[in-house]
């Protein structure tokens, strides 16, 4: 079975992993948005999301996870995949239970990872989406209407602004998270 | 050390105990285990992150790293480590002494005031007793 979903929150994402294991249907795989289901006995699972990159010092696509990767699977759990920054692991619930983070601090440290992706990544788009209206006032200026190429351009920029806002937007609601986590 | 010292976390403090003797990350984990006893298990990502956190610290190093065969890493705790624990343990002690100090303090406070009501309710109970014997001999 395949699904595709786009999520932002890696808890919620998690939570939606999990309940699926609960249904029957085990995560195996992950490519820009599409996830791999395989059927397995209901609740066999417990799925984690986690992230070790900090976005502008680890390249997204360098791949030396594996030391980490390999202490994850010692304490019983399996690597499922990889997505850039992002790594998926899940353990067999009945060998018992599965934290990746036992304590606030690395907890918050976690947070503050993630928070700043979104930041580092929002940053990126605003700059192409201040550049991209510049070319589209220029587009405007010169010829008073939209279409073709024209129209392309205010969609890839109306699309830019949209990511930035919605990656500042979720850099704050994990600023908030640590808040919570910290009081 | 320039640092300030500040209070480590728990996790920290283990990692640190269980590195006194080379040990690999799977390792650190059971040692925390048994030296709690099976109350601390700490997670993966907790680890790797304290472990890398230590190493830039200096706290830690790495003690071999086999290039032949797939051996795992070890670790071990450096003497600016062991400093650190130290001045942990002693800040450590000096939370508990003082607790336990203040503690019985108040609990001895408590207890004097305890016995002073209960004498007091001696005192009472016996002094209606003598009350009752009193009308008691007027009755009869």
């Amino acid at each position: 079975m395949k699904k595709f979903r786009l999520y932002f929150d890696k808890e919620k994402e998690e939570a939606w992993l999990n309940e699926l294991s609960q249904r029957g249907w085990a995560m195996t795989g992950f490519f820009a948005g599409l996830y791999t289901f395989m059927p397995c006995e209901p609740g066999k699972y417990i799925y984690r999301v986690d992230m070790r990159g900090e976005a502008g010092r680890t390249p997204v696509w360098r791949n030396d996870y594996e030391e980490y990767i390999e202490l994850v699977e010692e304490t019983g759990a399996e690597y499922v995949c990889r997505w850039g920054w992002w790594l998926i692991f899940r353990k067999e619930a009945e060998k018992g239970e599965f934290t990746l983070y036992t304590d606030v601090e690395s907890q918050i440290a976690l947070y503050k990872r993630i928070r700043w992706m979104f930041l580092f990544v929002g940053m990126l788009e605003c700059s192409l989406a201040l550049s991209n209206t510049g070319n589209l006032l220029d587009f405007w200026n010169r010829f008073g209407y939209f279409d073709g190429i024209g129209f392309f351009i205010f969609a890839a920029v109306f699309f830019a602004w949209l990511v930035t806002v919605g990656f500042f937007l979720m850099s704050l609601k994990f600023t908030l998270k640590m808040r919570k986590l910290r009081r | 050390m320039a640092e300030k010292q500040t209070a480590m976390t728990e996790s920290v403090y283990y990692i640190l105990l269980s590195l006194g003797t080379p040990n690999h990350g799977y390792g650190i984990i059971q040692k925390t285990m048994e030296l709690t006893d099976g109350r601390l298990e700490l997670g993966a990502g907790t680890l790797y992150g304290a472990l890398n956190t230590l190493l830039e610290k200096g706290w830690i190093r790495l003690y071999s790293e086999d290039k032949h065969s797939r051996k795992k890493k070890q670790y071990i705790i450096t003497e600016q480590g062991n400093l650190a624990l130290q001045l942990e343990m002693e800040r450590l002690q000096e939370l508990l002494e003082n607790g336990r100090r203040i503690y019985q303090q108040q609990m001895s406070v408590e207890l004097e005031e305890e016995e002073g009501k209960c004498r007091e309710k001696v005192q009472e109970s016996a002094e209606r007793r003598e009350a009752i014997d009193e009308k008691v001999q007027v009755v009869f």
